[in-house]
């Protein structure tokens, strides 16, 4: 296990390198490693920038049959009013493109989200090999 | 941080981005660009993009922005050596790298925009042969 904090934007690229390497040492093909990334790199960017910042936790999960990435983003930042909104494609409040939390539930396997306003948002993601 | 190179061969610009590129760095990297472009009045950006392993939506943001400002300044800017992991990935979010060139590599790219590359005799010794970039304007070989 695995806990990366997410305060600075280089800790985008350290987030996303990690779980990288993680999908890689479980021998995850170069694109499901690729998905991986992209996905994390969009979360952890969620967490820093909407969440003011926060921490991934990043793990190795297995069942009777397969073995997968995990990954905890957990923040405590303002949280989301409206969470099918804030999933729907090309919706955004920042200046991105509104492709964050849908691209990655799209490039994930699990996709869980949990938000509080005032409280801060908790998202669980797990690619399986 | 260490600087994205832009060389400049007469008409072109060439751009190879070699490291991680984190949100600031991609910022900063368009910004050089475009100022480059004002500078050299360059008709064609190419960027390589081959040693990124990832694309997220904010880089492809980054990307088709700078692609779309540089159209406004008359410069088409075409992006080359996209993985094919990260092709399927950006497609798979549904982004859209809107307004934007692609080719295979940096010749397929200058290809494509009427550029070729030919091999010349060298004037000192014919038997040496070296490959220069042949554009339909004559070549700058100036410092801009």
């Amino acid at each position: 296990m695995e806990m990366i904090e997410i305060h600075i934007e280089s800790d985008i690229v350290r987030a996303r390198q990690a779980a990288r390497s993680l999908a890689e040492s479980l021998g995850f093909s170069i694109l499901s490693k690729t998905r991986v990334a992209t996905a994390v790199s969009e979360l952890a960017r969620n967490t820093f920038t909407y969440g003011g910042g926060g921490s991934m936790k990043l793990e190795k999960i297995s069942d009777r049959t397969r073995v997968g990435v995990h990954c905890i983003f957990v923040d405590k930042g303002p949280g989301i009013e409206d969470i099918v909104k804030a999933m729907t494609p090309g919706y955004t409040t920042g200046k991105g493109l509104g492709f964050g939390l849908s691209g990655s539930k799209r490039l994930m396997d699990d996709f869980k989200i949990e938000s509080e306003v005032g409280n801060g948002t908790r998202i669980e993601v797990i690619k399986w090999k | 941080m260490e600087q994205i190179p832009i060389l400049k061969i007469g008409p072109v610009l060439i751009v190879t981005i070699q490291t991680e590129l984190h949100d600031r760095k991609a910022e900063e990297l368009q910004e050089a660009i475009l100022r480059r472009i004002q500078k050299t009045g360059a008709s064609v950006v190419t960027v390589d993009i081959t040693a990124l392993e990832i694309v997220d939506s904010f880089i492809g943001r980054v990307l088709s922005e700078t692609a779309r400002m540089a159209k406004i300044m008359d410069t088409r800017v075409v992006l080359v050596g996209m993985r094919p992991a990260v092709t399927i990935t950006l497609l798979e979010m549904g982004l859209e790298l809107e307004g934007i060139d692609s080719a295979i590599d940096i010749e397929d790219g200058l290809k494509k925009l009427g550029f070729e590359l030919r091999k010349i005799e060298s004037p000192e010794t014919r038997s040496e042969r070296e490959t220069m970039l042949a554009g339909e304007e004559a070549p700058d070989y100036g410092d801009d």
